[in-house]
């Protein structure tokens, strides 16, 4: 019912200047954001501080991406993806993600630093088919392997394009801008 | 990230507390000595109330001051991930920190960007671009011209692959080049000594066909002279023959002539028996003379019987002298024969030594060449490790027997002389480098020719 609400609902374009930037903890709650976020997603400052990240997670987003995303993170890898985010007042933003673990001096994680930037409409174009194919796999599946079902699929479509993840992302970014 | 604000606040307000506690002190004491006016009560409420506000008035700015001059003190010693937050706070003051924040957001985003592409770099991976869309002008270009140094690195990685690979392959290459040269040298020097055999084989034929050549021609002659004698002999045995022919008519004569003194003795005996007595004595010399003539005609008819003897011997002897020329003919012809082959026999064993001798003219130069070749290139090889620094006090190649005989030795010596130069650090690169492309110039010319 949300979903069908949020589809109709308008979306907000980035700029090419807009940098999105924001950084949370290790367990994903915001300790900063810059006013590009918060003019985009809507929120107050104090409304973001301490909250989870997921807080803008637009339900279009299947749960398996985010699950490779913390898979890259928990190798100390970097994550490059387009995710739909939806604003304080029910509207929705495509951003082109790109997330690293923070070190510390002696290379522990001690937080995530998240920038967005302006994604490339071809690319949103092709990732919302897949996200959606993603979507349906999920909601066949039961909870817990749901993403991991979705994943599955995802790699596997890449592997049948023999290009990986990292490489598919930025050849959708390049395609135009 | 909240960021613990230095407690300077009450350092700097101190003056106004100051002022506030003077200022009670003054009203007490004009209050004590009864000389507080209207004014000064007014204005000794009024003191502490402005002082109030203006305290109030500081205190954020003063404690948005200190949250920024954290915030940039931790980002001057490298700490970027900072910023200042809860800047509602700080009132009029979170401009100056959004500033600073987002200032601190392209840097911290520029040196992610740089830090992780370069991260990647040294792991050999190229593709990651550092991303700067979003960032100020500045920003973008310097990443722009770190991804252009990005992909200078990578062709330069591809080309020092592909010059490792060349480079190992070129000196597996040289390695071969080097043995099989070797081996090539080797061949030429046992073909050289082959040929050496083949030559003196070669003129030992031809001494040997010559003397044979020789002994046939006095063979030759003197079978000549033998067939000569046997015609010498023939005419001589032709003429016994005749004579002998010619002692069988006297013979004959001599026999009539007998038959005839016989016929006579005959008749004169009779005429002497006629004379009787007178005749007595004619009649025994009649006897005598038939006596004499039968004598005479026996012993003509036994030498009669030697001469056809004799004739027949002669004539047997006549028929073995024509067999023996005739042998002698044909064997004189075959001589001839025998000498025109020696005598090409001859002339091929000259013209094998002499083609023989070519050969190892051209041999010899195969061989000067190919060890030149193989010298150079042990020359470059050891140039190559000294330059590439595998081998301090390299050994330079010592130039075999037969290069040095070659027409190359006195560019092999001037090659050791350039390598010995660059190896002990007297030449540099450019000048070996000429040294080196005079030496392969003159190389080449004497490579061109044959001989």
């Amino acid at each position: 019912m949300l979903a069908y609400q949020l589809d109709t609902s308008e979306e907000v374009l980035l700029q090419p200047e807009d940098l999105i930037i924001s950084k949370t903890d290790t367990r994903g709650h915001i300790t900063y954001a810059n006013r590009t976020f918060m003019q985009i997603a809507g929120y107050e400052e104090h409304e973001l501080l301490g909250k989870p990240h997921n807080l803008i997670r637009h339900p279009d987003m299947p749960r398996g991406v985010f699950r490779f995303l913390w898979q890259e993170l928990k190798q100390g890898h970097e994550f490059f993806g387009f995710v739909k985010n939806y604003t304080s007042n029910g509207q929705f933003y495509w951003v082109f993600a790109n997330i690293t673990p923070d070190l510390n001096s002696k290379g522990e994680v001690k937080g995530y630093f998240s920038v967005r930037r302006r994604p490339s409409r071809e690319a949103i174009r092709q990732v919302s088919e897949i996200y959606q194919k993603m979507l349906e796999i999920e909601q066949r599946s039961s909870g817990q392997e749901a993403p991991d079902r979705s994943l599955e699929f995802l790699q596997q479509l890449l592997q049948g394009q023999g290009v990986s993840y990292e490489r598919f992302v930025m050849r959708l970014q390049a395609a135009s801008k | 990230m909240t960021s613990k604000p230095i407690n300077a606040s009450l350092a700097l307000v101190w003056p106004l507390w100051l002022a506030l506690i003077l200022s009670a002190l003054l009203v007490v004491s004009a209050y004590l000595r009864q000389a507080l006016s209207y004014e000064l009560s007014i204005s000794a409420i009024l003191l502490p109330l402005l002082t109030l506000y203006a305290r109030n008035q500081i205190l954020p700015l003063n404690r948005a001051l200190n949250v920024v001059v954290q915030v940039l003190v931790q980002a001057k010693s490298g700490e970027l991930h900072h910023r200042v937050t809860q800047t509602k706070d700080l009132k009029q003051a979170s401009s100056a920190a959004w500033a600073v924040n987002e200032f601190l957001d392209f840097v911290e985003t520029y040196f992610k960007e740089v830090k992780l592409c370069f991260t990647r770099v040294n792991n050999n991976d190229f593709s990651r671009e550092a991303k700067g869309i979003g960032l100020p002008r500045d920003f973008v270009e310097s990443l722009n011209s770190i991804n252009t140094a990005i992909h200078a690195i990578e062709q330069n990685v591809d080309f020092t692959q592909q010059n490792a690979l060349t480079g190992r392959m070129h000196h597996l290459n040289i390695a071969h080049l080097r043995s099989d040269l070797h081996n090539s040298e080797q061949d030429l020097s046992a073909i050289q000594q082959a040929i050496s055999g083949v030559n003196a084989i070669a003129e030992e034929n031809s001494a040997i066909a010559k003397r044979s050549s020789l002994a046939i021609h006095a063979m030759s002659q003197q079978l000549h002279e033998a067939t000569q004698n046997i015609a010498q002999l023939q005419q001589q045995a032709g003429m016994l023959n005749d004579a002998s022919g010619s002692v069988e008519d006297a013979m004959r004569l001599i026999s009539d002539i007998a038959d005839q003194t016989n016929l006579l003795a005959l008749n004169a005996s009779v005429e002497a028996a006629r004379a009787g007595e007178a005749g007595r004595g004619f009649a025994v010399v009649a006897d005598e003379v038939k006596n004499l003539s039968n004598r005479t005609k026996g012993t003509a008819a036994e030498v009669g019987q030697v001469v056809t003897l004799l004739n027949k011997q002669v004539s047997q002897m006549l028929a073995g002298i024509e067999q023996s020329a005739d042998l002698s003919q044909r064997v004189s012809t075959q001589l001839d024969d025998f000498l025109s082959l020696f005598e090409a026999l001859e002339c091929s064993a000259g013209q094998t030594t002499k083609k023989v001798a070519d050969v190892q003219v051209y041999s010899d130069s195969a061989a000067g060449r190919i060890s030149h070749v193989i010298f150079k290139q042990s020359i470059y090889a050891v140039l190559e490790d000294v330059i590439k620094g595998e081998k301090c006090g390299a050994s330079l190649p010592v130039e075999s027997d037969t290069a040095k005989c070659s027409k190359y030795h006195d560019l092999n010596e001037r090659l050791n002389q350039l390598a010995m130069g660059f190896v002990q650090q007297e030449i540099g690169s450019d000048e070996l480098l000429k040294g080196l492309e005079v030496v392969e110039d003159k190389s080449r010319s004497l490579m061109a020719v044959n001989r």
